[in-house]
């Protein structure tokens, strides 16, 4: 049994080594549990015991409608990835013409740009409140994400756009189906990347224009009054989403892309 | 077994006229021809490929175009197949002499492409509305290939769960459906066992009798595979300098008809004398193109 163990060991710590899916859950299962009982009875300074940070999140959640700013700041999410999708999808695509090529090279150099400095000008040109924090979100993830979408695209071959033309496809019909749908499982995996991000940085954005609310403003309020258990709650909260967000996103690309995940040979 | 070898010519399926493809530095003469280059992939390559009628045979034809590494033969095959525009000359498809267009002549490059997000038969159908074709005509031309291919089991299936031949059947398939007979073949026995070359033989003639006026042109560097395949074998080379080095600019410098050889086609020709020694005499020229 031992050995048998051992065995097991060896092959978890071994580079390359292909273990069974269910070996892997099992094995990541025994891993949250560890952290859990490390977080539960481990002290350590200025963290506090998984215990005290689910009863703040109760709190929070009866007292002082965590749930309702969780909504808010999803919304501002949902509406940010929608618009950024489509300005990076659309922009991504449009750099297969040569006219506007230089244009989207040019929007994802602004990824460089930090919009800290620039949300005085933002709130002169947009206003406040939510159109404020949306175009904000826009600015600080657009870029990248075109950046991303643009390397998926430069990344189909000639060989690629040629077979497209053995079947009488014109170049609109050949974007479409080459270009387009023939990387659907790699763009909406970006899209899916970006989801997380534009989750991650909501938080920063809602603390730069407090109005309407949201979790980030919530943080920033406990975090005034030094409500340690009450911020690791919302901590909590947030990763908890952000899972939940990337798990049902896996989902549906695995259904509407089911092609790109099926492994024949070596699983891993 | 194929036992009378006697045809006659038909209608024209496709004129090659002058073509020429170099890089570089390239000086013109008046009528177009070039006068100098600074790289010459092709020099002046002309040929017809006519309909063969054989009597009392449905029987479409298989060009092989054999040449060494480096001699243009991706070139040309790119020419022929509208993806590459030449340097000079043209290449036209039909009796009536179209200039040809990507499309109209079927292209199998090495690695079979497909269209992944698709299934199967909708790998197919695309190419078949590509083609014109209405959406019920296109699936039952689909499925009738398919059929025909031994492939109608796999019509619902992604293309990643395919085998390496069903692939091949399939891209075949697919290029069937929109091209006008003709259909390009690059190097499709490369890398193969001699049992899977065997299998690749079998499909292009089945490819070629599908239609008699079908004609399939494979290009490759493996003589053996070409010569058992082809009913016209094409060397492609260059010339040699007095000192030896080649000349820039390949050409088709021998051409043989097979079927007047005797060398058409049937299950025993690898083990049949007349098709050893011819192989063994072509093997010989291939190292001087």
């Amino acid at each position: 049994m031992l050995k048998k163990i051992l065995r097991e060991v060896v092959r978890f710590l071994t580079p390359l080594e292909i273990v069974s899916t269910q070996a892997m859950r099992r094995y990541s299962w025994g891993l949250v549990a560890l952290l859990l009982i490390l977080w539960t009875f481990v002290k350590l300074p200025f963290i506090p015991k998984f215990g005290d940070t689910l009863s703040a999140f109760g709190t929070l959640w009866t007292t002082r409608g965590l749930f309702g700013e969780i909504l808010t700041s999803l919304k501002l999410n949902f509406y940010a990835l929608g618009a950024s999708s489509c300005i990076a999808f659309g922009l991504g695509y449009l750099s297969t013409i040569p006219a506007i090529r230089p244009i989207v090279i040019f929007c994802t150099k602004l990824r460089f740009l930090g919009f800290t400095g620039l949300v005085f000008l933002f709130s002169l040109y947009i206003g406040t409140g939510f159109r404020l924090k949306m175009s904000l979100m826009l600015f600080a993830v657009t870029w990248f994400y075109l950046m991303a979408i643009v390397a998926i695209v430069r990344g189909v071959t000639d060989d690629r756009i040629e077979y497209g033309y053995t079947m009488r496809m014109g170049r609109w019909r050949t974007l479409w189906e080459i270009v387009i749908l023939g990387t659907l499982h790699e763009t909406l995996g970006v899209l899916l990347q970006f989801a997380g991000y534009g989750w991650a940085i909501l938080t920063a954005v809602e603390g730069l224009s407090r109005s309407q609310g949201g979790i980030g403003v919530m943080i920033l309020n406990s975090d005034k009054y030094l409500r340690i258990e009450d911020i690791f709650a919302m901590a909590l909260a947030i990763f908890i989403v952000g899972v939940v967000i990337d798990l049902c996103g896996g989902v549906v690309i695995r259904r509407k892309c089911a092609y790109a995940f099926i492994k024949i040979g070596r699983r891993a | 077994m194929i036992t009378d070898f006697s045809y006659t010519t038909g209608e024209t399926l496709l004129r090659i006229e002058g073509i020429s493809m170099a890089y570089g530095k390239i000086k013109k003469n008046p009528d177009g021809s070039i006068a100098s280059a600074e790289h010459l992939i092709l020099d002046g390559i002309s040929e017809t490929v006519s309909d063969i009628i054989r009597p009392n045979m449905t029987q479409g034809q298989i060009v092989c175009l054999l040449g060494p590494s480096g001699r243009g033969k991706t070139q040309l095959f790119r020419i022929i197949a509208g993806l590459q525009k030449p340097t000079t000359g043209q290449v036209l498809i039909g009796p009536e002499g179209t200039v040809v267009r990507p499309g109209m002549v079927g292209v199998v490059s090495q690695f079979y492409p497909l269209l992944e997000h698709r299934t199967v038969l909708q790998n197919l159908v695309i190419a078949g509305r590509q083609a014109g074709l209405t959406k019920v005509g296109a699936r039952e031309k689909a499925m009738h290939y398919l059929d025909r291919f031994g492939m109608a089991d796999k019509a619902d299936q992604w293309p990643v769960l395919l085998s390496g031949g069903q692939r091949q059947r399939i891209a075949i398939c697919q290029q069937l459906m929109c091209s006008e007979h003709l259909l390009l073949m690059d190097e499709p026995f490369s890398g193969l066992d001699p049992i899977a070359v065997d299998n690749v033989t079998r499909t292009i003639m089945e490819v070629a009798n599908e239609n008699e006026k079908n004609t399939v042109f494979v290009v490759t560097h493996d003589v053996t595979a070409g010569c058992t395949v082809a009913d016209t074998l094409w060397l492609m080379g260059r010339d040699n300098n007095p000192d030896g080095s080649p000349t820039s600019g390949s050409y088709i410098k021998y051409k043989y008809n097979l079927v007047e050889e005797g060398l058409a086609w049937r299950p025993s020709i690898t083990e049949e004398q007349h098709f050893l020694t011819f192989v063994r005499d072509i093997k010989r020229q291939f190292k001087e193109l």
